[in-house]
């Protein structure tokens, strides 16, 4: 069974893009409490970088991908071996 | 001969791991970058042929911005591939002549539904499959250049897959349509995936991770959680997926 929570591309690339045009169309999320609020990774999985976790936490209703995009920043500390922390994936 | 006689200009930072290399691990992975230089600059007149199909579509003005910024990424990436070619040859390297590159054609009949597979294709599934694929080749990178060059085109490949995503959620894309796309879905993932795991046979088999390339085993292993962690998971969401 796929986990979208694994990995963090998943909000990066594809509720980054839907919420670019789907607001008006609902694209199975119907509102923002919908289908892709409740797979916004929670700050335990996307602290892992990559969030492999089983960790069931569930992002707070009404998420946005700029609220995905504080939680990373918050969860992830910089990896300076890589001049940019994980979370940069998120812009 | 030069040290690092790049094609200038060059934003490429030193690296003196590049020199520490046997000449046989440079020549391949001068080879490989060669090899996407091509790829690049097909994949931007790919999107340039899409825009205009997109466009009568009645596609959604932050998709077609996007699939311009493809445009030009892609230009780009080529370019930086070129540069990454002469850097690891040692030597100057010729920029890929590609005159065109031309879109699948599923014969369907149906250029709505043409435009949606193309879509599909090239950035739900592909460039979300090339974005796990870049971001796994930069984690396991330690080589500055590596590490710049796998930043340098990550950053752009997400916001190509984003505009597949952002298409099939927009109002440009009824669920007649989809209907019709989603009993694409399985071929056209497969034709995907099938490319994908073709790794380039230039590299060593065991990969060379400071040079942010991957093993054929671990190859395989991003492509797959590409496919079960992003593209299907954002096809149940944007419903191309069965209910």
């Amino acid at each position: 069974m796929s986990d979208p929570r694994r990995s963090p591309l998943f909000p990066a690339i594809v509720l980054a893009g839907v919420s670019l045009t789907g607001a008006a169309v609902g694209c199975g999320s119907e509102s923002t409490s919908g289908p892709a609020a409740s797979q916004t990774p929670s700050a335990k999985d996307k602290a892992t970088d990559g969030g492999a976790t089983e960790d069931d936490g569930a992002a707070p209703d009404g998420a946005t991908e700029e609220a995905v995009a504080e939680e990373l920043d918050a969860s992830c500390p910089p990896d300076a071996e890589r001049e940019t922390p994980p979370c940069w994936l998120i812009r | 001969m030069l040290a690092h006689p790049v094609n200038a200009p060059s934003d490429l930072p030193e690296d003196p791991t590049i020199d520490a290399l046997s000449p046989e691990l440079r020549a391949a992975i001068a080879a490989h970058w060669n090899h996407r230089a091509l790829s690049e600059a097909r994949v931007a007149l790919a999107f340039e042929a899409l825009r205009p199909r997109l466009t009568a579509q009645g596609a959604d003005a932050a998709v077609l911005a996007l699939v311009d910024k493809a445009v030009l990424d892609e230009r780009r990436h080529s370019a930086l591939c070129t540069q990454l070619e002469a850097r690891y040859r040692g030597a100057h390297a010729a920029p890929p002549d590609v005159q065109s590159a031309p879109l699948p054609d599923f014969a369907t009949g149906d250029e709505a539904l043409e435009v949606a597979l193309l879509v599909l294709g090239m950035s739900c599934i592909n460039e979300s499959i090339a974005s796990e694929w870049i971001r796994s080749c930069w984690r396991v990178a330690s080589a500055p250049t590596a590490i710049y060059a796998n930043r340098e085109h990550l950053q752009d490949e997400i916001d190509h897959a984003r505009l597949g995503w952002a298409h099939f959620a927009s109002a440009a894309v009824s669920s007649e349509l989809k209907a019709r796309v989603r009993l694409w879905v399985p071929r056209v993932l497969d034709a995907n995936v099938r490319e994908w795991r073709r790794r380039d046979a230039h590299l060593p088999e065991g990969g060379l991770h400071a040079h942010g390339h991957l093993g054929a085993t671990e190859h395989d292993e991003v492509i797959d959680a590409a496919v079960r962690d992003v593209v299907l998971p954002g096809l149940a969401l944007v419903g191309l997926t069965a209910p």
